[in-house]
């Protein structure tokens, strides 16, 4: 069988078909859909919702961004006083430090008797002459001069 | 024909059917009555050709009710090149498609038929029972395998077959090139051939 006469088969098929018709009423009926359509209000606010709903935003909108702007102040706060304690304790840390070093210099111990420790001291500003040395005292080697 | 779609003819003076161009100019500038006209104009071949795609003639004429009304509320957006027509169908069809996407989707969930199948108008036929009865066999069978081939071929082979479109009334309606709607065509009618070949050869023997 050819294709030709095969398509008229088919096209012989489909043409078989009966033709449907609209019903009596139908366009009576799409008729009022359409008025009924273009005769309802057009869903929308009314201007005094849409100024109400704008000054609802409105607020909102402030409110957040005050809320937002109080709350990172305060961060800031928070950070700037954990700042200035750590200072302070640095500070006071550093100041120990300080006084530890001037009433305690430091020195090696490096010998003696019964009358005399000889200490080696760390310190280089002070400097202790021989002649000065009283006996029984005990002075830093490093600090004697000849 | 209605008196709403008559307008007088400059030469000779008698009242002339307008076209559709003119009723819809006459529908854009606000004129409702414009709207009867089209309907009462396009509503049978349109019901048909709904019918025939969705498989329904109810849900066809429903759906042909939506198009007008489609038609109606875009008439401001219509812009006129002489294709009513074609602009008409693909309203159609486009709602066709929609529909047939909410119910593949409510199928997925239910796995039931929301409608029974192929309920159509009787043909009426001077023929004898029996015959009238093989008949009806015959169509609701073109007609299952009709409703069995995907959407665009469907739209494509009825608009050809059934309405008598040529492929380049088709090829606007439908958006595509003439060479889309000729291949589209010869497909669908190679499966509606494979569909029926064995109710033919039942049929014949």
């Amino acid at each position: 069988m050819k294709p030709e006469t095969e398509d008229c088969e088919v096209l012989a098929a489909l043409e078989s078909l009966p033709r449907e018709q609209a019903r009596a009423g139908f366009t009576a009926a799409v008729l009022a859909e359409a008025w009924s359509a273009s005769a309802a209000p057009v869903p929308g606010w009314s201007r005094a919702t849409v100024l109400l709903a704008a000054s609802v935003v409105l607020l909102t909108v402030l409110s957040a961004g005050i809320l937002e702007r109080t709350h990172q102040r305060q961060e800031i706060r928070g950070q700037v006083s954990a700042l200035r304690f750590e200072h302070e304790e640095l500070e006071r840390e550093l100041a120990e430090i300080k006084r530890l070093s001037t009433e305690q210099p430091a020195m090696v111990y490096l010998g003696g008797d019964d009358d005399v420790d000889v200490v080696l001291r760390l310190d280089p500003s002070v400097t202790t002459h021989p002649s000065n040395l009283k006996p029984g005292a005990a002075v830093p080697a490093s600090t004697v001069r000849n | 024909m209605t008196a709403d779609s008559l307008i007088p003819d400059a030469a000779t003076g008698t009242a002339v059917e307008a076209s559709d161009s003119q009723l819809m100019a006459r529908l854009k500038s606000g004129d409702q009555t414009a709207l009867g006209s089209l309907v009462d104009r396009h509503k049978d071949c349109l019901v048909n050709y709904l019918a025939r795609i969705t498989g329904h003639r109810d849900r066809g004429e429903e759906m042909a009710q939506e198009a007008f009304l489609r038609l109606f509320q875009t008439a401001s957006r219509y812009r006129e090149e002489g294709r009513l027509l074609p602009y008409l169908y693909r309203i159609a069809t486009n709602l066709a498609r929609t529909e047939e996407r909410r119910e593949r989707r409510f199928r997925l969930f239910s796995q039931v038929s929301i409608r029974a199948p192929y309920p159509m108008s009787e043909p009426h036929s001077h023929a004898s029972a029996p015959a009238r009865l093989l008949q009806q066999e015959a169509q609701r069978e073109v007609q299952r395998a009709l409703s069995e081939l995907p959407l665009q071929f469907r739209a494509a082979v009825v608009l050809h077959g059934v309405e008598g479109w040529t492929y380049q009334e088709i090829a606007r309606s439908l958006g595509c090139s003439e060479g889309t709607v000729k291949s589209r065509v010869h497909r669908g009618h190679l499966r509606l051939r494979e569909r029926l070949r064995s109710y033919w050869k039942g049929e014949s023997s």
